[in-house]
């Protein structure tokens, strides 16, 4: 049995042996049970191999950001679902009656993905050790909201639920473990921080922008340029203070955002009606995105190639016990 | 302090186990409530070694499988004491609270 699981041992980094190791322990205690190993434990032993490979478990850089980002990313794409349910769907409703058909008193699918995101969270703060599937049902309900809202004709803006999905990522990626009661305040205080930001530079918009939802990723734009700096900056003083991990984790919690601007400049580069100086508003704050992303990049890179191997050993065991 | 992280340093405290050992011993510590998967098992292995709490023990080879063993460190032995007096004495008042309402005879 033992050679059919050998491509098993190849998911993990080449450098070390823990493919090997951990792929006999898969097989021992199947044997011992007289079967093959189940799907999950092999999906399960794929999972680890893969966060090994690309420096995600919790001993290293990028695990540790992805842990550290997964709570605060489920609570911030809460609150922009919350503001988007409120400003996106139920507020605009009036202005788009006479346009054509609604949700019921909603103007597009979007709210099934907003309640599902919002339960989700509600999920994953109350039973932490599944926070890995309350991501994963979070982000697959925006997913299947866009092909429901395209089946029916009432499509989600695609920006903002882009961000919303990206929010969720680090949730799924991350490996699971229970946060600490600090983790949790600082999440929550992200999440009124983001819901603060988004009413600032969405609401305070709507003298300009009659109908947010649809031009929401216009109207964020206006002001999301100083937010991204802000985070950067944040992130960059984190990171030359020690703090590498937390300065990552803003980072990767406030890129999603850039979606709203890169969507600016796919979709109204051109347009006529452009007020002087969005366009390159849109491009400046990508540019201060791509440079925290790169910052991060680096970090995580660095670690990947370190060659520390912290659970390798070259002695024998003392004494074999089981 | 999750639980299959109390089981495995409990797994851990009779001394140096591989990998399936440690999952023989936390199913067997469990009642049989708990089986931790290989992929669980190695993350929550990671994660106690990133923090101190285990050591790598040394490795062999038996009928062509790789073995790496772990134990507790000094770390380790101490943080598994100490969450396990806290549950004896959490166990036992909530025992006594239970028996001075009556509920247990």
């Amino acid at each position: 049995m033992s050679s059919r699981y050998d491509w098993l041992k190849r998911v993990y980094p080449s450098s070390d042996q823990r493919g090997a190791e951990i792929v006999a322990t898969m097989l021992d205690a199947s044997e011992a049970q007289g079967r093959p190993p189940r799907i999950r434990e092999v999906l399960g032993v794929v999972g680890h191999g893969a966060r090994c490979r690309f420096g995600l478990t919790p001993d290293r850089f990028g695990g540790q950001v992805l842990e550290s980002a997964a709570l605060p990313g489920l609570i911030v794409g809460c609150a922009l679902a919350i503001f988007l349910l409120v400003w996106g769907e139920w507020e605009p409703r009036h202005h788009v009656a006479p346009l054509g058909t609604q949700f019921g008193p909603f103007v597009t699918v979007a709210p099934i993905a907003y309640l599902v995101w919002l339960l989700s969270t509600l999920y994953a703060l109350g039973a932490p050790r599944h926070r890995r599937p309350a991501a994963a049902l979070a982000v697959a309900s925006v997913a299947a909201t866009l092909v429901l809202g395209k089946l029916v004709g009432l499509s989600p803006n695609m920006a903002l639920l882009g961000t919303l999905a990206a929010l969720g990522l680090p949730g799924i990626l991350a490996s699971t473990d229970l946060p600490s009661s600090r983790r949790v305040a600082g999440s929550i205080g992200a999440g009124m921080l983001a819901f603060s930001l988004l009413w600032w530079l969405g609401v305070t918009n709507f003298a300009h922008i009659e109908i947010f939802y649809w031009y929401g990723d216009f109207a964020l734009n206006r002001g999301i340029l100083w937010v991204v700096l802000a985070a950067v900056v944040v992130a960059a003083v984190l990171s030359v203070s020690g703090r590498q991990v937390l300065g990552g984790t803003v980072v990767l919690v406030a890129s999603p955002f850039a979606f709203c601007t890169v969507s600016v400049i796919v979709n109204e580069s051109g347009a006529l009606f452009v007020p002087p100086g969005t366009i390159m508003r849109a491009w400046v704050t990508v540019l201060i995105m791509a440079c925290g992303m790169v910052g991060l990049l680096v970090f995580w890179m660095q670690d990947l190639h370190r060659s520390v191997r912290m659970l390798s050993s070259d002695e024998p065991p003392a004494t074999a016990i089981g | 302090m999750r639980e299959p992280t109390f089981l495995v340093l409990a797994a851990l405290a009779g001394g140096q186990k591989h990998g399936y050992a440690i999952i023989q011993e936390v199913e067997a510590l469990s009642g049989g409530h708990t089986v931790l998967r290989p992929g669980s098992l190695y993350t929550t292995l990671d994660r106690l070694a990133h923090e101190g709490y285990i050591e790598a023990a040394g490795e062999e080879v038996v009928e062509g499988r790789l073995r790496r063993y772990y134990r507790l460190s000094t770390q380790g032995t101490r943080l598994l004491a100490a969450e396990s007096e806290r549950r004896v004495t959490v166990s036992t008042e909530a025992l006594h609270r239970l028996r001075i309402a009556g509920s247990l005879t």
